[in-house]
């Protein structure tokens, strides 16, 4: 069962049209046999550019997210039904990535840069990277001659 | 030396002596390379055959034939003494069972050698089924714990759907989803100081949401 989220960029209504507008969104889902997991608003913010779309132009916009599970095949029609709404400007549909455990390193990230493990590593390999140097051999640690 | 010359039709007959050969260069390739074939000029002319007078003829061939003659008899006397057929010791019989006896010999040693690679061969062949049959049962045991394990996971995870599905949005739960998501904006742009506080919103003077 693949899970799937959509990403919605609705253009700015009065509440009740909103509330219409995400339903019928979600009904469509449900047409297809499909369960939503979430919704969640992420805020209504203004556009990075402006979106001439359906014949209006658009600056502002809300921005929601849906969870949901649908047969696969659905998606692509779940697509083209949402690309015909006047109401959404833009939507995208991604498959949802498995939650990742990652340990926090912030510890070691906040050390200066000769003391990290892979700014170590890293001299370490550039080590071998070095020509070999001529040894002349006379036990000084500098070049006695005028070079 | 004998050098015979076209253009006198006689016989020059000289003695070489080279005292000091290093004081000599050898003769090189001075001539048009071969490939450039005849000159126009060169393309019709024919070369004068040789003349031979009639004395040289008689003498170069009286020679040649005593050299013929003179090698033939060393070949032949020299085949008579050491060929193996003119052997007095040539027995037929005597080389067969030679080789007869040679050949038993080695087969002997050939029969021994097969033996022994045969002992090892079997030894080996049979060390090559053990590992093979240790190394299906470890597989066979990997891929039973391969099965658990998957198992384990999927029972995971219907388990977590399962419990998941309660929160589930069915159509009679719609309504008041979307109302508490319309209500309640979320936002992830958020940073974490170093005591683990959020601070929420893309710079410091943002309102909260």
């Amino acid at each position: 069962m693949i899970t799937y989220e959509l990403m919605l960029v609705l253009r700015v209504m009065p509440k009740p049209e909103l509330v219409s507008t995400l339903k019928r969104i979600a009904q469509c889902i449900y047409d297809k046999q499909g369960i939503i997991r979430k919704v969640e608003n992420l805020g209504t913010k203004s556009l990075p550019f402006k979106i001439s779309i359906h014949g209006n132009v658009y600056r502002d916009a809300s921005y929601y997210l849906m969870e949901f599970n649908t047969p696969p095949h659905s998606v692509e029609e779940l697509a083209e039904e949402y690309n015909r709404d006047v109401d959404i400007i833009r939507k995208q549909i991604y498959k949802k990535a498995a939650e990742e455990f990652k340990e926090c390193t912030l510890d070691e990230e906040l050390q200066p840069a000769p003391y990290r493990k892979d700014v170590q590593e890293l001299l370490k390999k550039s080590e071998s990277l070095h020509k070999p140097k001529f040894d002349y051999r006379t036990g000084l640690d500098y070049y006695p001659f005028q070079k | 030396m004998n050098v015979i010359t076209n253009s006198s039709k006689s016989v020059i007959t000289t003695a070489i002596h080279i005292p000091f050969p290093q004081t000599f260069q050898s003769v090189r390739w001075a001539r048009k390379p071969r490939w450039l074939g005849t000159a126009k000029s060169k393309l019709f002319r024919i070369p004068p055959r040789p003349v031979i007078p009639k004395e040289e003829e008689l003498e170069l061939r009286r020679l040649n034939n005593n050299y013929r003659t003179q090698m033939k008899s060393i070949r032949n006397y020299l085949t008579e003494r050491y060929h193996v057929k003119y052997l007095p010791s040539s027995n037929v019989e005597q080389i067969r069972e030679d080789f007869e006896k040679d050949f038993a010999q080695c087969n002997e040693i050939n029969t021994k050698w097969n033996e022994e690679i045969k002992v090892l061969r079997e030894q080996r062949i049979a060390e090559e089924i053990n590992k093979n049959i240790e190394e299906a049962k470890k597989q066979l045991n990997e891929q039973i714990m391969l099965d658990k394990k998957n198992l384990e996971k999927a029972e995971e995870e219907v388990r977590l759907e399962k419990e998941a599905a309660k929160a589930f949005i069915t159509p009679d739960t719609l309504e008041a989803a979307i109302e508490y998501a319309v209500n309640n904006p979320v936002d992830y742009n958020y940073a974490i100081d170093m005591e683990g506080n959020k601070i929420i919103g893309k710079d410091l003077n943002s309102s909260k949401l």
